[in-house]
């Protein structure tokens, strides 16, 4: 399957009604083993996933409790928000926890598009937007230990 | 004790019945699991008893399986006096029964439905004489599907059972928990972050969901986002029983007696209620 079609069949660009082609110039198909790290805190957010196969946690790095995973994401869910605002870096480790394959996308490139194209770029950040309301949403529920009983 | 009602004798409901403790089993850190000897007792999936461990009487969900005819099972969390009590009972110590009482899972009714279980914590419990049901009459139902939420990896209840019913072929397991360190591989997240991955045809799906209060508004809000229909989302409450016999009112939910109108009650029943500060 081309790079182009594997993101036109993933759930972020699916349903976008936009030519995927441009992107496609700028993204890379790239597998990570269980354990390695797709990116560390504070290193520069240049690009954002779509993830293809497999599991990636989101965790902190603490000198008391060692590496605590906030959330996990999966096949089908977006990786990287970071990437859309200054000062383009990453605020957490993403550490692929099973053998994961994901859709890298130049940042910049996409960021250009959404400056020079508005509709795409309403599109991109409404479907973004809507990834990070569901995101606070959970965090919130977290927060309040909706499992304790 | 026998009471009369209108010339006939009837057991007196406020007595409990004593039974015989054969195991207590330890489920998690602060979580133990009682098994009693069952002497002709029927129960049906979600119905609770009144447990008495003379320091006091506590409604506790059954969570063993129905059609089991030599045990009972209540799953209960070390919280106060009473709980403690009972968390610290042996093999072959009394304990006193009153039940079983309240609404069961409608099982038979959602015949020919793809099924959606979801549990918070300690909301397994009364959700698994239905998942026992459900797997013994695996014929009647669509796709079944558990969610299942814990705090952390340490509160997960019902490990072993989670795995076999994972290792079917029929019944898709997801699990989650809040909070994680590394050396845990599973999903990380609220129960609801699990809806997603359900797969059903939303006009012939019924729900069963179980936990604190704030997850099952939240779970049942993404579950009528995801199409099904509220008269099909069966939620089990939780209040503070004491007859159980929809007397006393200490378990009053609005006009529901949750020990006698409940503890199983549709969504499209109580939403209202469930908005109201004040109830």
């Amino acid at each position: 399957m081309s790079i182009e079609e594997s993101i036109k069949r993933h759930s972020f660009f699916r349903d976008i009604g936009m030519d995927v082609s441009s992107i496609a110039r700028y993204a890379q198909h790239t597998t990570f083993e269980a354990d390695h790290f797709i990116f560390r805190e504070g290193d520069d957010a240049d690009a954002f996933y779509l993830i293809t196969h497999g599991k990636v946690s989101l965790e902190l790095s603490t000198a008391h409790r060692g590496r605590i995973i906030i959330q996990t994401i999966d096949e089908d869910d977006v990786l990287g928000i970071s990437w859309l605002f200054p000062p383009y870096k990453w605020h957490f480790d993403a550490r692929a926890l099973t053998l994961t394959r994901l859709i890298r996308i130049d940042a910049a490139h996409v960021r250009r598009m959404c400056d020079e194209d508005n509709v795409f770029g309403y599109r991109v950040m409404s479907k973004l937007a809507s990834i990070v309301m569901k995101r606070l949403q959970a965090v919130r529920l977290q927060l309040l230990e909706i499992e304790e009983m | 004790m026998m009471m009369h009602d209108n010339g006939k004798s009837v057991i007196n409901p406020y007595l409990p019945r004593i039974h015989k403790v054969k195991r207590i089993k330890r489920e998690t850190h602060d979580t133990f699991t009682i098994e009693i000897s069952a002497d002709g007792f029927k129960f049906m999936p979600g119905q609770f008893n009144m447990l008495y461990a003379f320091v006091g009487e506590v409604p506790i969900s059954i969570s063993s399986d129905p059609a089991d005819g030599n045990v009972i099972m209540h799953t209960v969390r070390r919280v106060g006096h009473t709980t403690s009590a009972l968390c610290s009972l042996k093999a072959g110590d009394s304990i006193g029964v009153r039940g079983p009482f309240g609404n069961p899972w409608p099982v038979r009714e959602q015949e020919g439905n793809d099924i959606v279980v979801v549990a918070g914590g300690l909301g397994l419990a009364p959700l698994r004489p239905l998942i026992y049901h459900l797997l013994s009459n695996r014929g009647r139902y669509g796709r079944i599907y558990l969610l299942y939420g814990a705090k952390t990896p340490r509160d997960i209840l019902y490990r072993n059972e989670l795995a076999r019913w994972r290792a079917r072929f029929d019944v898709d397991v997801y699990v989650t928990v809040d909070k994680a360190d590394e050396r845990w591989h599973g999903n990380v997240g609220v129960v609801t972050s699990l809806i997603p991955r359900v797969h059903v045809d939303p006009l012939h799906s019924s729900a069963f969901v179980c936990g604190p209060e704030v997850m099952m508004r939240f779970t049942t809000r993404e579950l009528i986002n995801l199409g099904l229909n509220a008269e099909r989302i069966f939620i089990s409450m939780e209040r503070n029983m004491k007859c159980a016999l929809g007397i006393c009112g200490h378990c009053q939910f609005g006009p529901e007696f949750i020990c006698k109108d409940g503890p199983v009650l549709s969504y499209s029943r109580i939403a209202r209620l469930l908005s109201i500060r004040e109830v």
